[in-house]
């Protein structure tokens, strides 16, 4: 599954989300408040919501849209412009819609917004970055031939089925149990007849992710204008469960991430959703209970590609991981806005457990140095331990730190491999050329275990860039989707993740909390822990 | 006069060809996989990729994509950037900001640069002097970007003169602090080149003879000494407008300022050979006219140059 | 000429500002040629522990947000920068001149075919330029001098620029005419009595591009496309220019000596162009 991957373009490179604590407060009454709300965003890619697999533009479309469930605060999955979801066999699911729902131009939300929206996601010469969260429903591969230069003739899901005008039934592949979990993200968001200039073959038009046409609490005002601002205001007619209390938010686009954060020191903005790393030791004296911290769901590991003979070896895998002082990066370099992560999956979702990762994920320089000797030494490595990064995601300072402890703790020799951007590093692993480690980032685009294991460990796992392959994990994998109740489920997840906690392809390091910062006109800004804003719950300061 | 401007013109066609080319075999030679650098990092699907790949060219050798790209140039077609936006629409956007900024970081070099360094040689030694020489060499040994961070943080967030971002409500004060920055340098440079000029042309004879046969200090340094000083001042200030269109892309990130020099390091990050090669030829365009005005300047001040 | 250079000696033996000049530039070229004679640190040895920690026990200048020794650093990042600086300009200036002169001293067709190429690398941004060449030989392990070269090799056009307008201006003066009348060939006319002419503004260029290479070195560390695993001045500003609100130390020390560097070098050049200025005598 693709996911929503952290942003490589530095802004945003490190997410955050968040939950808990902080944000204190009851939100007042519900009489709407004049004040508009500023947020620093980077200029989103896209604003069509199948083809929007980013933090900044899921950022914009969840504040135009509603979706159909929404995750709680036990990441349970909860109706909002469904009525129901529900499947006897979780292989055939039907959906029934809210009634009355209607979009920003009065027109009204039917099957049809979810079936047309869904048809063009898929349809594969579109080529939408959420193109593949639909490859689980029943004819996706006939909208998408292996042989990407011919047309598909197929132009419809088979399992896609209109019954009336407020009730569809999507047919999977094969039973998948977190389908419902699955359909909160921002992928799976309708779309009025508006957006189309030819349904029947699933054109959108290239015009309406100007000003999108969404039916959910907010609404455009004129349009997206590039590299500057995207303005919404309140929606009065919006159907949702919980109204807004502010008035409208001005999506203001940033370069970068300092100047968002000076501008808030200047009370120049009102939410900045990621103090930067450099100025998190300052943050708490500059913003005083205005900085605010939570949990959040993105993960940092550093991946070792199966081609580099030089790392096959478990025991050597083991010892670097072992070498690694991870609290003392996270203390030091990131001033704890981070939390080190010794396993798979961040330590607070349904089935996570800690540690899973063991005596691996443990600082332990002197059995380090003595596995790492007995499994060859230096020589065994190359002579010199490689860690590439993307330069302009502010990952510098930890690689630094962490080659440091390598260097130091193992007595070989540790280098930064610094490229570019975060596709060179794609790019190295594809032609599987020598680089060393690489980083990666990310952040599931459901909260389920199995969204950060399928991806990331599956042999065809679309973000498994480095080329591990355990039949077992992909068998337990697959059967845990198949398994008829969560329970069941979660209990071969975390079996594939036991396997893969043996085998330690990757080197678990981080999860990121959210840590941000509000102006003093703001109050109850809360994130969730895909480091987006509660917008619902945002009031005025008294 | 118009043979002369013909000639020129002439030769500004075929500088303009040779920078483009260069600049785009530039581009092509770094650009290793733009449609997954334009993914960041999210897997590119197969299909994805053949659309893309076809729909700009990037499977034809470099020939073929220069010479569709100088197609549309030279037919006022620009077409798109690798993200889809037309490339017309966001220079058009996007140049008015750069230009303001850029002039009126010009305007403080010009107004500065020159009163300081013809105050600095004329008071040669003095406190004046010394500490302008020794500003301008903090100026020069301060990389743009620790100045303009520390500028944006003191006279913005901290003392609250100046907003720390572009904010296009506050028209066109919202550049000032920015070209202050940007200003800096060369501002630097051509205090220090007129300073010298000055100091030395003063040391000249025919100061010596002016001041022998009675004429006034005023009338000799403002007539005589500035004309003849300023040729080297007026060569660097034409040729550095361009360099400070280009030089705008730190300034322009670190204040946010959604111009010319952000969507170029935006096109090289995204190794976006089409915008990055729109952007560069503009920048040579508006410096053959410069330089033309320069050169053009010259026979006024030197009467001894004469273009014929 | 022999007597030029002797009175010109003379006369940079009794200026301290050549003196201070000289030993700062002396200074530097020794720690950048041998930095071990100046401490037996690691400039790559850090501890989480001491990050930021202030001077201590024979670490003068304290530590930076690695842990690595603040004075370490500095002394063994010297070799980048004054080889940034030092190649660039050399390579810039040379160019530059003899572009310079001969466009200005032949004029017509050569005037014009080196303005079309002044023009082509004027047009395109030093940034840019260096951006691209750090960008194409990203991963490889050449240290700094893709820098040195990028820097050089599209640092010169403004010189140029300025060198033909000394030099057009010089060469309408009665003397070279005179020269010209003599017989004089033109390698002697251009190096004997033009090119002292167009000295003064080349010096001066050239003395301040020597300080902004140095600082574009720092630029493209900021940007994240410094040299790989080289130690510099420019790459622990950059890296330091973050975290100055936290700790000003770590910024200000390799600042410091970048400015000096520059400014030595500057007033070197001032010092000597004064001294063999003929028009001084």
């Amino acid at each position: 599954m693709p996911m929503r991957r952290i942003n490589a373009n530095g802004l945003l490179a490190m997410a955050a989300c968040v939950v808990l604590a902080s944000c204190g407060g009851k939100p007042q009454s519900s009489a709407p408040q004049a004040l508009v709300v500023s947020f620093g965003l980077a200029e989103p890619k896209h604003l069509v919501p199948s083809d929007c697999v980013e933090e900044m533009g899921s950022d914009v479309l969840h504040a135009l849209f509603a979706p159909l469930v929404e995750w709680n605060d036990k990441f349970v999955p909860e109706e909002i412009a469904a009525e129901s979801v529900t499947s006897p066999d979780n292989k055939v699911w039907t959906i029934k819609l809210k009634a009355g729902w209607k979009f920003h131009n009065g027109e009204p939300v039917t099957a049809d917004s979810y079936i047309d929206a869904w048809n063009a996601g898929a349809w594969g010469p579109n080529a939408h970055d959420g193109n593949n969260l639909f490859s689980k429903f029943d004819g996706y591969d006939e909208m998408n031939p292996a042989d990407a230069k011919q047309v598909p003739k197929v132009r419809k899901l088979k399992g896609l089925v209109k019954v009336d005008e407020l009730t569809f039934v999507v047919t999977l592949k094969d039973p998948y149990i977190n389908f419902k979990s699955m359909l909160g993200y921002t992928v799976f968001l309708p779309l009025p007849k508006a957006a189309f200039t030819d349904v029947a073959n699933n054109v959108v038009d290239p015009q309406f992710q100007e000003a999108p046409i969404g039916q959910g609490p907010f609404k455009m005002v004129g349009k997206w204008q590039h590299d500057q601002l995207i303005k919404v205001v309140r929606n009065d007619a919006y159907m949702g469960p919980e109204k807004p209390h502010i008035a409208g938010i001005d999506f203001k686009i940033y370069q970068t991430l300092p100047t968002q954060y000076q501008d808030l020191l200047a009370d120049q903005l009102d939410i900045v959703p990621q103090i930067p790393t450099e100025s998190l030791a300052s943050a708490r004296a500059d913003l005083g209970d205005r900085f605010k911290q939570n949990m959040g769901t993105t993960i940092q590991i550093l991946a070792f590609p199966t081609y580099d003979r030089h790392y096959s070896k478990v025991a050597i895998r083991k010892a670097i991981s072992m070498a690694i002082d991870r609290d003392e990066i996270v203390h030091t370099i990131f001033s704890d806005a981070q939390v080190s992560l010794r396993g798979f999956v961040p330590p607070f979702l349904p089935g996570s457990r800690p540690n899973t990762c063991g005596e691996a994920c443990e600082y332990n320089p002197a059995k380090a140095k003595a596995l790492f000797d007995s499994a060859g030494g230096a020589a065994a490595v190359g002579g010199r331990v490689e860690f590439a990064y993307n330069v302009d995601g502010g990952h510098k300072p930890w690689i630094d730190a962490a080659c440091n402890q390598i260097r130091h703790n193992l007595g070989v020799e540790c280098l930064g491999n610094p490229q570019p951007k975060f596709a060179d590093l794609l790019r190295k692993a594809k032609a599987k050329e020598s680089m060393g480690l690489f980083r990666m980032g990310w952040i599931a685009d459901y909260p389920v275990l199995e969204d950060y294991l399928e991806p990331l460990y599956s042999t065809h796992g679309i973000s498994n860039y480095y080329g591990y392959s355990n039949p077992e994990v992909d068998k337990l994998l697959a059967a845990g989707d198949r398994a008829p109740t969560q329970a069941a489920a979660l209990e071969l997840y975390q079996k594939a993740e036991d396997i893969i906690a043996r085998d330690l392809p990757v080197l678990p390091l981080r999860y990121m909390q959210n840590t941000f910062g509000v102006s003093t006109r703001v109050a109850n800004v809360e994130l969730d822990p895909y480091r987006r804003v509660r917008w619902l719950k945002v009031t005025a300061a008294h | 006069m118009s043979a002369y401007l013909l000639r020129r013109l002439l030769q500004g066609v075929l500088t303009f060809f040779g920078a483009t080319f260069i600049v785009y075999a530039m581009m092509f030679s770094i650009a290793r996989d733009p449609l997954q650098a334009l993914a960041g990092e999210r897997p590119l699907l197969p299909g994805q990729r053949a659309q893309l790949t076809a729909q700009y060219h990037l499977d034809k050798p470099f020939i073929v994509q220069y010479g569709y790209y100088m197609k549309g140039l030279v037919t006022g077609h620009l077409g798109n950037s690798l993200n889809g936006r037309p490339i017309a629409d966001m220079l058009a956007e996007a140049w008015p900001r750069t230009i303001q900024l850029a002039l009126i970081a010009e305007v403080i070099v010009i107004l500065f640069g020159i009163s300081g360094g013809v105050y600095a040689a004329l008071r040669r030694g003095r406190v004046f002097d010394q500490t302008s020489l020794a500003l301008t060499l903090v100026v020069i040994g301060t990389p743009v970007f620790v100045i303009g961070s520390v500028f944006q943080s003191v006279f913005g967030a901290q003392l609250g003169w100046f907003r720390p971002s572009y904010s296009a409500e506050l028209g066109i004060a919202t550049y000032i602090l920015p070209a202050i920055v940007l200003a800096l340098l060369s501002l630097a440079t051509s205090l220090r080149l007129t300073r010298n000029s000055v100091a030395e042309n003063l040391r000249a004879d025919y100061v010596r003879t002016a001041t022998s046969k009675g004429l006034a200090r005023d009338r000799i340094v403002g007539v005589h000494v500035l004309r003849n000083s300023l040729i080297p001042v007026i060569t660097f200030i034409g040729a550095d407008l361009g360099a400070l269109m280009g030089g705008a892309i730190v300034t322009e990130s670190i204040y946010n300022i959604p111009g010319v020099g952000h969507l170029l390091f935006q096109g090289i990050q995204l190794e976006d050979g089409p915008r990055v090669v729109t952007i560069v030829s503009l920048l040579i365009l508006i410096y053959l006219v410069t330089t033309l005005l320069v050169d053009l300047l010259y026979a006024v001040l030197d009467p001894r140059i004469r273009h014929g | 000429m022999a007597s030029l250079s002797q009175d010109a000696w003379q006369d940079l033996r009794r200026n301290p500002v050549f003196w201070i000049a000289l030993g700062i530039v002396v200074l530097m070229l020794l720690l950048a040629a041998f930095p071990a004679l100046f401490t037996s640190v690691d400039p790559r040895a850090a501890d989480l522990a001491r990050s930021l920690k202030g001077p201590a026990g024979g670490h003068w200048f304290g530590f930076d947000k690695q842990g690595y020794d603040i004075y370490s650093r500095v002394v063994y990042g010297a070799r980048s920068s004054v080889l940034v600086g030092v190649f660039s300009t050399l390579i810039a200036g040379v160019t530059a001149l003899a572009v310079g002169l001969a466009a200005g001293y032949f004029g017509g067709w050569v005037d014009g075919l080196l303005a079309r190429f002044v023009d082509i690398f004027l047009g395109i941004p030093l940034l840019l330029g260096a951006v691209v060449v750090a960008v194409a030989l990203s991963g490889q392990e050449l240290g700094i001098w893709p820098v040195v070269l990028a820097l050089g090799l599209l640092g010169w056009p403004t010189s140029a620029r300025v060198v033909r307008a000394s030099v057009i201006s010089a060469k309408h003066q009665d003397y070279v005419q005179a020269a010209r009348v003599l017989g004089a060939s033109h390698m002697r006319i251009m190096l004997r009595h033009i090119l002292p002419n167009a000295l003064t503004p080349i010096v001066v260029m050239l003395t301040i591009s020597l300080g902004q290479f140095i600082a574009y070195e720092a630029t493209l560390s900021f940007l994240g496309l410094g040299p790989r695993n080289t130690i510099s001045w420019g790459g622990d500003i950059a890296t330091a220019q973050g975290w100055y609100r936290e700790a000003a130390r770590p910024l200000m020390f390799p600042a410091g000596f970048l400015t000096a560097t520059v400014l030595a070098f500057i007033m070197l050049g001032d010092a000597v162009r004064d001294a063999f200025d003929p028009k001084l005598r």
